[in-house]
């Protein structure tokens, strides 16, 4: 854990510079420099993916901030206090920045579910460098452990997993899986939802290895918000899978 | 278009600088910083606009990547500081953040701390007094013209065994970490 990195120093304000923030940055660089890329190899327009990108990314930082507020409305049973805590949650910028991503692309011209597609693997590379972030800014830490890999965060006696690398991990992998551009694309958008439905169910298994329980659970020894979440998506990414072949039966029927 | 687009950027860096300056007043710090990021990404927006019509209409399109540039280098300090200075405004602005009271962030009942397990640390205890100190002399008004009094003279050094170890402070609380 190393909240802030250094201090910038500006005609003598001196501002502390956060890892979080300097990852999230890095982050969201890469992912919009690999999505405009992958999308220009799947012959779709520069311009139109950089605008869409740009859209996205301020549609999912929206959503994740909404996310995190309904969350803490549900939780505290005040949507003032919700809406002025601030915070972000992936899931709500992972549904945010599809909304926008997909609205932007509607506008602008671009194939929707080509567009979509194209978001791979710049999301899982993006997300495992924001949560190189996460570690590094304290949140999002792992249950404790007597591991010999477990961290040790200040102030603590006790071990923990180092939870934000056990999904950086993951989305390495997913990234690598869905490097290709060719692997699981029979169908246009088949990318995008075999996506959803891998990461939902990584994230529904580690969720189980997460030690903050600030992120609330809908009862005590239940699931975990982001457990109800990836439910949800999971179900509504196997019904979008399931219309994608049915689709794709009737054009063949036709 | 791109003109307006590198516009935005220039305005973006300017926010940027303003919302670093203005980290310390409340809600117009979370204005500034998170507006700038705003700004810039709309100036990338309008940049990829820009090459689009540019290429549509067979147009050089030097502006509209010199637009893009400009909006993603001040897209940088814009998020840096966003999710810096402004999410701590943002804090202490909606009084989620109640360092006065106990060092502890409080979001509401229910809450644990969200900057690591073990990084809010309990309120910290002054440090007893030492029986055996010398009385400092008070702190001099900086126009005092007396002459300053002589410091005493330095204390025999204590076996080990009898000396005090100081007592440590923990470190200052860290902002609540912003993702879930």
């Amino acid at each position: 854990m190393h909240p802030v990195l250094t201090t910038l120093e500006l005609h003598g304000v001196s501002r502390p510079l956060g890892s979080y923030g300097l990852l999230l940055t890095a982050a969201l660089l890469a992912g919009g420099w690999l999505f405009v890329f992958q999308g220009q190899r799947a012959g779709l327009e520069r311009g139109a993916l950089i605008s869409s990108a740009a859209g996205a990314v301020m549609a999912g930082f929206c959503g994740a901030y909404l996310c995190s507020a309904l969350v803490l409305w549900v939780q505290l049973g005040s949507l003032r206090a919700a809406l002025s805590a601030p915070g972000i949650v992936f899931y709500g910028g992972l549904i945010g920045g599809t909304a926008g991503l997909a609205a932007c692309a509607r506008r602008f011209g671009l194939p929707v579910l080509a567009t979509l597609d194209a978001a791979l693997p710049a999301v899982p590379v993006a997300h495992a460098i924001g949560r190189v972030g996460c570690l590094l800014g304290g949140c999002c830490y792992g249950a404790e452990t007597e591991l010999p890999w477990g961290v040790h965060y200040p102030l603590e006696h006790v071990a923990r997993h180092p939870w934000p690398l056990y999904e950086a991990a993951a989305l390495l992998a997913l990234a690598a899986l869905f490097w290709s551009p060719t692997r699981f694309s029979e169908r246009t958008g088949q990318r995008a939802t075999s996506y959803v439905i891998l990461y939902a169910t990584l994230r529904a298994a580690l969720e189980t290895l997460r030690g903050d329980r600030v992120r609330g659970l809908l009862w005590d020894g239940g699931p975990s918000t982001s457990q109800v979440l990836s439910f949800a998506l999971l179900l509504g990414a196997i019904a979008g899978l399931w219309r994608l072949r049915q689709g794709c039966a009737v054009r063949a029927a036709g | 278009m791109a003109l307006v687009s590198i516009l935005l950027s220039v305005l973006a860096l300017i926010c940027t600088a303003v919302g670093v300056l203005t980290t310390p007043i409340p809600v117009l710090g979370v204005v500034f910083s998170f507006g700038a990021a705003g700004i810039a990404l709309g100036g990338i927006l309008l940049a990829g606009r820009a090459e689009t019509r540019a290429k549509d209409a067979g147009q050089p399109r030097d502006i509209s990547r010199i637009a893009l540039v400009l909006n993603v280098i001040a897209l940088v300090p814009a998020l840096l500081v966003a999710l810096t200075c402004g999410l701590c405004n943002a804090l202490c602005s909606t009084g989620n953040m109640q360092l006065q009271k106990d060092f502890r962030f409080n979001v509401g009942p229910g809450f644990g701390p969200d900057a690591g397990p073990g990084a809010l640390p309990p309120p910290p205890r002054a440090a007893p007094p030492d029986p055996g100190a010398e009385p400092q002399p008070a702190p001099r008004a900086p126009g005092d013209p007396r002459p300053p009094e002589p410091s005493p003279p330095p204390r025999p050094a204590q076996p080990a065994e009898q000396r005090q170890e100081p007592t440590r402070l923990p470190p200052p609380p860290l902002p609540a970490g912003p993702g879930k």
